[in-house]
């Protein structure tokens, strides 16, 4: 097949990013993502498959079947929506990042072997890293090393799977595989790292709450989502994923609603809906999968658009703390505007995307009898509206007045968060084009009079218990601070540990060096008394005293021979 | 002025209208039940009013967790930064 995979379309384009300026290269940028939907559409049909030999192995660069080309479909589409979002930056490093980041994610789905998958992995971590360094601060640059040493610590792990398992079965194919073994539970631990798995989500919170305001749109399109099509891939029905999956969708809601940072209250939120999904798969029937991917799908666009809308606040007021933010309604009224539909999609209304999806897995894990799990996550559905549905459109452009009297989002970052928008209700309303695309034939119907109902009351009542927290003072006000999460472990208590192991041993080498420096001076001064110019073997002595000595030596000889 | 103003507008009678609003929506909502029957796979589906009140005990709960969790974990903003 001669033409060029879709991964390579971004690396050139990522190269042309890097030559051109200005103008021309907004003109240019757009494109590429339209010329690699084409070329998908065109030369990689279901089924299709490109394989390459190296060495011993057979390596499938590309394999096209219904779970990567609609994972190939949506990052084409992030990568336009992110690209057009970004169109107004002028920095060349973030723009070459983006596209390399965007061809990496799509190498690593259409990967039909792990190796394949383990080097585009990699290549989309080191792209994605210059997303945040890109933002040149101190704090990024910091939380930007923690991204990269658990990143690379994932990239390792899952070669030590993948070594471990092609030594034990003789298979690198990225397909099913299953909790079967250290090996299996290997390459599950590097997927969870990158899925943010409770306890190994925080470089998430961390970094992309780092990353520069249009950064964090690719950022927040492709990692975790990369991880998420790897597990539908590898560990469906594997029922560990259930239980971890119900934790996610717990734990961040909680955080969410009390974090002041509204990038991260997102990367909470992005945390908790990675939850249904790890669920979805986790359970492992056609429905559960096909919510899943579908949620995915919507999670990208809802959350891109989310993303963007704070991005774009922070673009203009250089804020993103909700206590410093407020009634901006009236200098961004568009940017409000696309920021609700985004949140009422991610609340599940009627009609938005997110209903659809949300609701699949709801229903997949009724079926299962996963009766626990389905009570926390529709626990998730009913308070999504609090965390995040109404808190931050809220407390940014409403709420009360910050006196932060700005300009509307540049007209780029407008039409792609647009784009975003008319994608969430159309996904919500017409669900049916997306239904197509799903990787098993879908018998679910969304619309039933009792669904939304079910789902209108679960929204109005959550809505009424907002309104009365907020009179009553009930609700969590905002307030300047953090809150301690898992990377309290590598960020204080392996900092206090380090700081006083450096101080003990500090101590330590000091006494031990100053002792041995002692012992050192010791024996020279040992040495220069017995042998220097005053000391007892330097003296000079007279042949005479020689020849006693000998004498001496002789007889004592013969005197002990003899008797 | 803007005192004035931010009291009005957290107080004022279009909020009330605004939560009448809403409760009146509620109510009509969990009417809608009597006419509309759902085919739950859950006894606890079955219960009348049951989505309602579980989202009302969802957003309690959140509320008074979040509150405890808050005074637990929160810090200082440098708290990672000494």
């Amino acid at each position: 097949m001669g033409s060029p995979s879709p991964d390579t379309i971004f690396f050139i384009g990522a190269l042309l990013a890097a030559v051109t300026r200005g103008r021309f290269r907004q003109a240019l940028l757009p494109l590429i993502p339209v010329v690699g939907i084409l070329n998908l559409w065109l030369s990689f049909p279901e089924g299709a498959q490109v394989t390459a030999q190296i060495m011993d192995y057979t390596l499938t660069m590309m394999r096209v079947d219904r779970l990567s080309l609609l994972f190939g479909v949506l990052f084409h589409l992030a990568t336009f929506i992110a690209i057009i979002f970004s169109l107004h930056v002028k920095d060349t490093s973030q723009h070459v990042a983006g596209l390399l980041c965007a061809g990496s994610a799509l190498g690593a789905i259409f990967a039909g072997d792990m190796i394949t998958l383990f080097i585009f992995w990699e290549l989309l971590t080191v792209s994605s890293v210059f997303l945040i360094l890109a933002r040149r601060t101190e704090r990024a640059r910091q939380s930007t090393m923690r991204y990269l040493i658990i990143q690379a610590g994932a990239g390792a792990i899952l070669l030590a799977g993948i070594l471990w398992r092609a030594h034990e079965t003789g298979s690198i194919a990225f397909d099913f595989i299953g909790l079967t073994g250290p090996a299996s539970a290997l390459i599950l631990l590097a997927f969870g790292i990158k899925a943010a798995f409770p306890l190994l989500h925080n470089w998430l919170t961390d970094a992309y709450a780092e990353a520069t305001p249009t950064g964090a749109v690719f950022l927040s399109a492709f990692t975790t989502k990369v991880a998420v099509y790897a597990l539908a891939r590898s560990f469906p029905g594997t029922e560990l994923l259930v239980y971890v999956g119900a934790a996610m969708v717990v734990f961040p809601i909680f955080y969410a609603i009390i974090e002041n940072d509204l990038r991260r209250v997102l990367c909470y939120s992005m945390v908790n809906q990675i939850g249904f999904m790890v669920c979805g798969i986790g359970m492992g029937t056609e429905l559960a999968i096909n919510g899943a991917v579908f949620h995915a799908f919507n999670d990208v666009i809802f959350k891109g658009l989310l993303f963007m809308s704070m991005g774009a606040v922070l673009f203009r007021t250089g804020k993103i703390n909700a206590s410093e933010l407020g009634g901006l309604y009236k200098s961004m009224p568009f940017t409000a505007g696309f920021c609700i539909v985004g949140a009422a999609s991610i609340s599940a209304f009627p009609l938005l995307s997110g209903f659809v999806s949300k609701s699949m897995i709801l229903s997949a894990a009724l079926e299962q009898g996963h009766f626990v799990v389905w009570a926390m996550l529709l626990f998730a559905s009913a308070s999504a509206l609090h965390y995040i549905g109404i808190k931050v459109p809220f407390l940014t452009f409403f709420s009360r007045d910050s006196e932060i009297r700005v300009k509307e989002a540049p007209s780029n970052m407008l039409v792609a968060m647009a784009i975003a928008a008319a994608l969430c209700i159309f996904n919500g309303a017409y669900p049916w084009a997306l239904y197509s695309l799903l990787p098993f034939p879908v018998d679910y119907t969304p619309y039933t009079a009792a669904h939304v109902l079910v789902q209108t009351q679960i929204l109005l009542f959550s809505a009424l218990a907002f309104a009365v927290f907020r009179l009553t003072h009930l609700y969590p006000p905002q307030l300047p601070g953090i809150n301690i999460d898992a990377e309290w472990v590598y960020r204080r208590l392996g900092k206090d540990m380090t700081r006083t192991l450096g101080a003990f041993l500090g101590r330590f080498m000091a006494g031990a060096g100053a002792g041995l420096h002692r012992a050192f001076w010791k024996l020279i001064e040992f040495v220069s008394r017995h042998y220097g110019p005053e000391g007892v073997m330097a003296r000079t002595m007279e042949t005479g005293s020689m020849v006693f000595w000998m004498v001496l030596v002789l007889g004592a000889y013969l005197l002990l021979y003899f008797t | 002025m803007t005192e004035k103003f931010t009291k009005r507008h957290l107080v004022g009678n279009h909020v009330k209208r605004a939560i009448y609003a809403l409760l009146a929506a509620g109510l009509a909502s969990l009417l809608a039940e009597v006419f509309i029957r759902r085919h739950g796979s859950h006894p606890w589906e079955g219960i009348f009013g049951f989505y309602p009140i579980y989202s009302l005990a969802a957003c309690v709960l959140l509320a008074l967790v979040a509150t405890l969790v808050r005074k637990v974990l929160m810090r200082q903003e440098n708290y990672y930064d000494g």
